[in-house]
């Protein structure tokens, strides 16, 4: 099978793509549900046969002991990095053309499962998009195919993982291009709507055509709500940069004690005293533990008693639970906390509304509540079209599309006016490794040095001299020649335009060696050498022309400016346009 | 502190007119009617950071003029009549081999303190065994094998006459009877004064002069008169 695939990418190239990726998709549209209802399956078996334990007096470490155990099975049993994982598939994507490992199909499945179904307060979407990207990647390994359509297949598994899982295949599709792939393309788009197509039905024969939430049974609202959602999303937009920035202080703050602490230094150890935090906050607010989406559909029921005093404790004890869990590192993801830390803050808000314009008619807190988790969604990821499609599908609250949108729109205006990057991206740009396509940076790490040699460089040996460099002159084309010395080691740099002056003089021509007119101050160029730092080597030399060497020093060719500029254009071309 | 068009333009090693597209383009700055184009430097540091783009240093590169360096009062010139009046002239100089010669005129040559002559000597030594710097013509230009300020930081020419011409493996043959010590920071200013230098030495009236031993107020002179003021 994975013959067929690789001869018919040879043979009948670009026109068969499409195709073939398409047959692709669907294989992982139905491998990435397997994980979507593995997770949510195994979450929810997992939790029912904890509920006992839950209330009895040991409950409390419950959230401690899942932690630990989540991270031991991500980090021990099957040796991955900690983490929510996204960051660590947007490196595949940027780094690494997409490739994953077996392993990490599995590796946070169960790490989650056990954190989430004992209390910790996290999603299961962080999981299912690294569990069903790995999915998709190493499907693409299976049938041979090359890195960008491996990208494209860990996207699809990305967008049916989501689809699947949340019962949103738009959501899983705009998540997958809009964070993932970050590139909107009709090559990208087709696969990747495919994939989340096939997942989501598989998902919906098993759990049954219901959205995460039942949406709130409110068909009307005024001009005077929509206005106000404008509101509500510039404080979801400050809510979710107070999240994001809580969240990585508490990962500061673990790494800073494991180096006070010998005893927080152990796999696990942070999460675990964070988790006892968390089963603390559990003991008295049970509902701003686990997952808690209970707590949503009682929002949007009605059923939600204690007013607004309630919400403020709820708010603050979710952002707590939260900051504690995805902040020690333990297993789990960001879109659940923010969906339901946005419902409080939404029904907070609509209860504030009422309070001090009782005779405005606004529409129920219930309203808001669904509003605003677009926002969060919004907020933390800087993706305002999965913020509002993750709304809009969990809670099937189409006719609220309008102010989803506007809480989106203004949440993601703040936040990224106090955030350079989201929390997703924070920690790879932080340290240049997100490379997006098309951009300066994608195409330049593409390129390596050895790619841009010219061919026809000229090298010449120490003690010859300017004489016998004129008898090379008429059978080339280069105006730079490298000194070697006898082993073929780079030593200086000739430019001919500098030597117009003693060249044409046959006497000083005969006595001069090339040595004592050769600029030893060019510094060469690493053939490994990424093209950034070549970059910087022209602009900090002020060379034009610069010589790469190999590991042990020996001159391979000459690197120009004008051939960089020339190949940088091809390459650019070649990563761009598409038929 | 607003920075106008060509200052931007500088900063970021693109053109004025690029600059005033990209303001146009709405990407950086404003153009306005009355005072043109404008840019906060805080802002366009934060602009190029965003955009992966380094920023030159703020000064313009001045060239300072070619035969004046700092501390000079005096402008030498261009580069060999400059490098010429930094250094002297030696006359009757020890003529029983080229290495006894260089001993002498390394020990005459207006160098640095610290400079350190036996390093220059055994380099310029090193540099005579590759293969000989006697030009023909009775004019030999000895200089170390690769140009170094450790010697001098800028460009110096120290002229030496033997006492009596004296064979230095020249490729014809004939006694060397004038020896131009070249002293240079850079492989950039050795090329520049080697030129100019072989310019000379095509010059039978240069080359006649030499042979009268030259004062270096003469040499000054017979330099100054013949040397082109461009590259």
């Amino acid at each position: 099978m994975a013959n067929v695939v690789e001869s018919v990418f040879r043979n009948r190239g670009a026109r068969a793509e499409p195709w073939i990726l398409a047959v692709l998709a669907v294989l992982v549209g139905v491998a990435s549900s397997a994980v979507a209802v593995v997770l949510r399956g195994g979450v929810h078996l997992l939790s029912d046969r904890l509920d006992p334990w839950r209330t009895s007096p040991g409950g409390v470490v419950l959230p401690a002991a899942g932690a630990l155990l989540g991270i031991l099975v991500v980090r021990r049993l099957f040796r991955e990095p900690g983490g929510h994982g996204v960051p660590a598939v947007l490196e595949a994507v940027s780094r690494r053309g997409g490739a994953m490992r077996v392993r990490s199909i599995f590796s946070r499945l169960f790490g989650s499962m056990l954190n989430v179904a004992s209390g910790g307060s996290a999603g299961l979407e962080g999981p299912t998009v690294y569990s069903a990207a790995a999915v998709g990647s190493v499907l693409g390994d299976w049938f041979r195919v090359g890195d960008r359509q491996r990208t494209l297949l860990l996207a699809c598994g990305v967008a049916g993982g989501i689809g699947a899982i949340f019962d949103a295949p738009l959501t899983g599709m705009i998540f997958s291009i809009e964070v993932v792939l970050a590139e909107w393309t009709l090559g990208a788009a087709l696969p990747i709507a495919i994939s989340a197509t096939v997942a989501t039905e598989i998902g919906r024969l098993v759990f049954g055509e219901s959205g995460a939430f039942a949406a709130p049974p409110i068909h009307h609202w005024s001009t005077a709500d929509l206005a106000a959602s404008a509101g509500l999303g510039g404080l979801a937009g400050l809510l979710s940069v107070a999240l994001v920035a809580a969240i990585f202080r508490m990962e500061h703050l673990c790494r800073a004690a494991g180096r006070r602490l010998r005893a927080l230094r152990l796999t696990g150890a942070c999460a675990a005293v964070a988790g006892f935090g968390v089963g603390l906050v559990g003991l008295y607010v049970p509902e701003a533990i686990g997952e808690g989406y209970e707590t949503v559909s009682a929002i949007f029921r009605g059923e939600l008693g204690g007013g607004l005093a309630l919400l403020g404790v709820l708010v603050g004890a979710k952002f707590l639970a939260t900051t504690l869990t995805l902040g020690s590192n333990a297993p789990g993801g960001i879109f659940a906390p923010s969906l339901v830390v946005g419902a409080l803050l939404g029904a907070a808000y609509g209860e504030v509304l009422h309070a001090v314009f009782p005779a405005a008619g606004f529409a129920p807190p219930a309203f808001f509540a669904l509003v605003a988790m677009a926002g969060l969604v919004a907020g933390t990821m800087h993706a305002p079209l999965t913020g509002i499609l993750l709304a809009l599908e969990t809670t099937r609250g189409w006719h609220g599309v309008l102010p989803i949108i506007l809480v989106a729109v203004c949440a993601v205006l703040v936040s990224r006016t106090f955030l350079r990057h989201s929390f997703y991206t924070w920690e790879l740009a932080e340290r240049g490794a997100l490379l997006r396509p098309r951009t300066d940076r994608r195409i330049l790490a593409d390129l390596a040095a050895a790619e841009l040699l010219d061919q026809d460089s000229v090298s010449i040996e120490v003690g010859r001299t300017l004489e016998d460099l004129t008898r090379v002159l008429p059978r080339t084309t280069r105006n730079h020649f490298a000194v070697v010395d006898r082993d073929g080691r780079y030593l200086g740099m000739l430019d001919l335009t500098q030597l117009r002056g003693v060249i044409f003089d046959d006497l000083v021509r005969r006595v001069t060696p090339v040595e004592t007119v050769m600029d030893p101050t060019a510094p060469p160029i690493r053939a490994d050498e990424p093209l950034l730092q070549v970059m910087d080597a022209f602009e900090s030399s002020g060379r034009w022309v610069l010589p790469v060497v190999d590991a042990e020093g020996r001159f391979l060719g000459t690197l120009s400016k004008s051939t960089l500029f020339d190949r940088y254009r091809r390459e650019l071309i070649a990563q761009t346009e598409e038929e | 502190m607003p920075l106008d068009l060509e200052d931007t333009a500088h900063l970021l090693g693109v053109s004025p007119e690029t600059v005033r597209r990209w303001a146009r383009q709405g990407r950086l700055g404003v153009l306005r009617d009355d005072r043109g184009f404008e840019v906060e430097l805080n802002e366009l540091r934060r602009w190029a950071q965003g955009h992966g783009l380094k920023l030159r240093e703020p000064t313009r590169p001045s060239t300072p003029a070619a035969g004046k360096l700092p501390g000079e009062t005096e402008d030498l010139g261009p580069p060999l009549s400059a490098a010429v009046a930094r250094g002297i002239v030696v006359q009757d100089l020890p003529s029983a081999s080229p290495a006894d010669l260089l001993r002498a005129l390394v020990e005459a040559a207006p160098l640095a303190e610290e400079a350190d002559r036996e390093e220059l000597l055994r380099q310029l030594l090193a540099r005579e065994e590759l293969s000989s710097t006697a030009l023909g013509g009775g004019v030999a230009l000895p200089h170390p094998r690769t140009p170094s300020p450790a010697f001098s930081p800028h460009p110096l020419v120290v002229v030496g006459f033997p006492s009596r011409p004296l064979d230095w493996g020249a490729l014809d043959g004939e006694p060397v009877h004038a020896v131009f010590l070249l002293l240079n920071p850079g492989p950039r200013e050795h090329l520049r004064v080697l030129s100019r230098l072989a310019l000379l030495l095509r010059d039978p009236g240069f080359l006649e002069a030499l042979r009268h031993r030259p004062s270096h107020e003469e040499l000054r002179v017979l330099v100054a008169e013949r040397e082109p003021e461009e590259d």
